[in-house]
């Protein structure tokens, strides 16, 4: 039997596989680090509100806060390097791999298979993306039919991927300070302060506006989205949110006549 | 209670007694002449007769009295020369540094601080068990000294010098009390001081580190020869804060020891915001030296980082936000439609 069965049984219900155990155990170091990181950070940035020193003194004080955030920023860092390395190694194994059984290795379908992951934004992304504003704006009467990841999710997911390697060495310019200036003059210190602070910023305000819409705040999940716990997503959420995949996947496992229509 | 040799309690003990003065803008001034005895002779000063700095006062009413000058002789002798005792130096220092009078235009000297305008002659006050420590030590002085008054006055004239008796974030209040007055500053064609909290330094200061650099650890060093007495202008070459000096400032024991060269080249320490200095351009950053064209160019470089920013933030999480907001309105479409 498959580790993760792509249809799940419980209590006579369906239930679509997503996550795996190691991918939610990073979700849950990644989003520790990032509360915690916020909380030790931006009663720096906002230091002349009201709320910043109470919170600032409740996170540690300036004597303890500060480690509290270089150590975690550590910790993020360290989660970055190992998920670039994990879908590397699942990029080797599952799709080069795949190519040398099939004898059929080369630089063009390398780069092929690369974007074809499920992450890589692509063409139909921004067809979606289209059609969903069509969509919410009256234009259409039918949601996108989303594959396994939406443009979406991907936002979601390149949000923190593409700010970490902006916030993490700016944040270690910041900390050796003295010890960066033998290599970069003092006013790029001045250009990662700005980086640092507005990076966070926008990481901030994109998870609590965008990603904790889509998982705490829309009708369809308040009070909490349990995907990142259990790891699958009901049948329900499977037709409204992946259509496309929830198509593929009935049909693989034989279950066509079973298909319900998205706007029954 | 000490005795009154020069008779001047007889009046100045009476609670209430005061009078109406009128200033140069003849304006009715309170002034109040009460003299709390406890508290003047729990004082710096308190061991001192009245006279040794309220000179003339023969006469009653004291149509006589000379303003209080802190550079003239005391009647007491230092006991390191034997000789009389005077501030004049550190007087003179003060008139020599920035804040001398002799710096200010014409018409505007008196915004410059004078001795008081720092020094209030406050009590000696230590809390409980400062006091209890101090006793403990004072034991020690009793084994050879007999006078325990005196023994107590040496000690805490030693031990309120060795302590850094005003906080780093009273300092920078006191001097922000003008170099934060944007009239007073533009006044004396002087940049206004607005970026200082904005700086780690004033962040840390604020959530209550004594460690970090103040005002006084940047302008006057002591490890550098200087004492707030002899703040000097940025603009004069043998100022901490200019040119090539900044970094041996910054690389004070304590502080950024490992920093190079490049460390001290990042523009203005403590910069106002970007918007504050477009406001302000006109005023004060305009004048000679001022205008270098590769702060100028750093500044720029720095404002476009940060616009770019919001600008991604405004459209990203705008957008998106808008995309929430409109998708809330979807699912009560849809679920109407099911009849739900």
């Amino acid at each position: 039997m498959q580790r993760y069965p792509k249809i799940a049984l419980r209590n006579g219900k369906r239930y679509f596989f997503r996550f795996s155990q190691v991918q939610r155990i990073q979700h849950i170091v990644l989003f520790s680090t990032v509360i915690t990181l916020a909380l030790t950070g931006f009663p720096l940035r906002y230091y002349d509100q009201p709320w910043a020193k109470p919170l600032y003194e409740f996170v540690g004080g300036i004597e303890i806060a500060p480690w509290i955030h270089r150590i975690t920023g550590l910790i993020l860092l360290g989660l970055f390097v190992f998920h670039t390395g994990y879908w590397i190694y699942l990029f080797f194994k599952n799709r080069v791999g795949r190519l040398i059984r099939e004898k059929t290795l080369s630089v063009g379908n390398v780069i092929r298979e690369f974007f074809s992951m499920e992450m890589i934004p692509n063409r139909k992304d921004f067809f979606d993306l289209i059609d969903m504003f069509k969509y919410l704006l009256y234009f259409s009467n039918r949601r996108p039919h989303y594959d396994r990841m939406s443009w979406k999710e991907k936002f979601d997911y390149f949000a923190p991927y593409w700010g970490i390697p902006i916030l993490g060495p700016a944040g270690a310019a910041l900390w050796f300070r003295d010890e960066i200036t033998h290599y970069v003059p003092g006013i790029v210190l001045n250009a990662f302060y700005i980086m640092h602070t507005d990076e966070a910023l926008l990481a901030a305000l994109f998870l609590f506006f965008v990603h904790w819409y889509n998982v705490h705040y829309s009708p369809e999940k308040f009070p909490m989205a349990t995907v990142f716990l259990t790891g699958y997503l009901s049948e329900e959420e499977m037709i409204h949110e992946h259509y496309d995949e929830y198509e593929r996947i009935m049909k693989e496992e034989g279950l066509e006549l079973e298909i319900i229509p998205q706007n029954h | 209670m000490a005795s009154d040799d020069e008779s001047c309690l007889m009046c100045h003990k009476m609670p209430g007694l005061g009078r109406y003065a009128k200033d140069e803008n003849q304006n009715a001034t309170k002034r109040i002449l009460y003299v709390n005895e406890a508290l003047f002779k729990a004082s710096y000063h308190g061991r001192l007769p009245c006279k040794s700095c309220h000179r003339g006062v023969d006469e009653i009413p004291h149509t006589d009295a000379e303003k209080v000058d802190c550079a003239s002789d005391c009647h007491i002798k230092d006991p390191s020369s034997n000789s009389g005792f005077s501030h004049r130096a550190i007087v003179h220092d003060l008139s020599m540094s920035a804040h001398g009078a002799r710096q200010a235009k014409a018409g505007l000297e008196d915004d410059l601080p004078d001795c008081k305008y720092c020094h209030s002659n406050k009590p000696y006050q230590r809390s409980d068990a400062d006091h209890r420590q101090s006793m403990k030590f004072l034991n020690i002085c009793l084994q050879c000294h007999e006078s325990e008054e005196w023994a107590e006055r040496f000690y805490k004239h030693i031990s309120y010098r060795a302590s850094i008796r005003r906080s780093s974030k009273q300092i920078v209040e006191l001097c922000s009390q003008c170099h934060a007055d944007r009239v007073m500053m533009d006044n004396h064609e002087l940049d206004v001081v607005v970026g200082f909290n904005d700086t780690f330094h004033g962040k840390a200061i604020r959530y209550g580190d004594a460690e970090v650099a103040n005002c006084l650890n940047c302008h006057a060093p002591y490890e550098s020869g200087f004492s707030p007495h002899s703040i000097l202008s940025q603009r004069q070459s043998r100022s901490p804060v200019s040119g090539d000096n900044k970094i041996e400032t910054c690389r004070q024991s304590g502080c950024h020891t490992g920093a190079k060269e490049e460390f001290a080249t990042s523009g203005k320490i403590h910069p106002a915001s970007f918007t504050t200095v477009q406001m302000m351009r006109r005023n004060t950053l305009n004048r000679p030296g001022d205008a270098d064209p590769e702060t100028a160019f750093q500044e720029w470089v720095l404002h476009m980082i940060s616009l770019f920013y919001k600008t991604l933030i405004i459209v990203v999480v705008g957008g998106l936000a808008l995309h929430q907001v409109l998708d809330v309105l979807a699912i009560r479409r849809e679920r109407r439609a099911r009849g739900g």
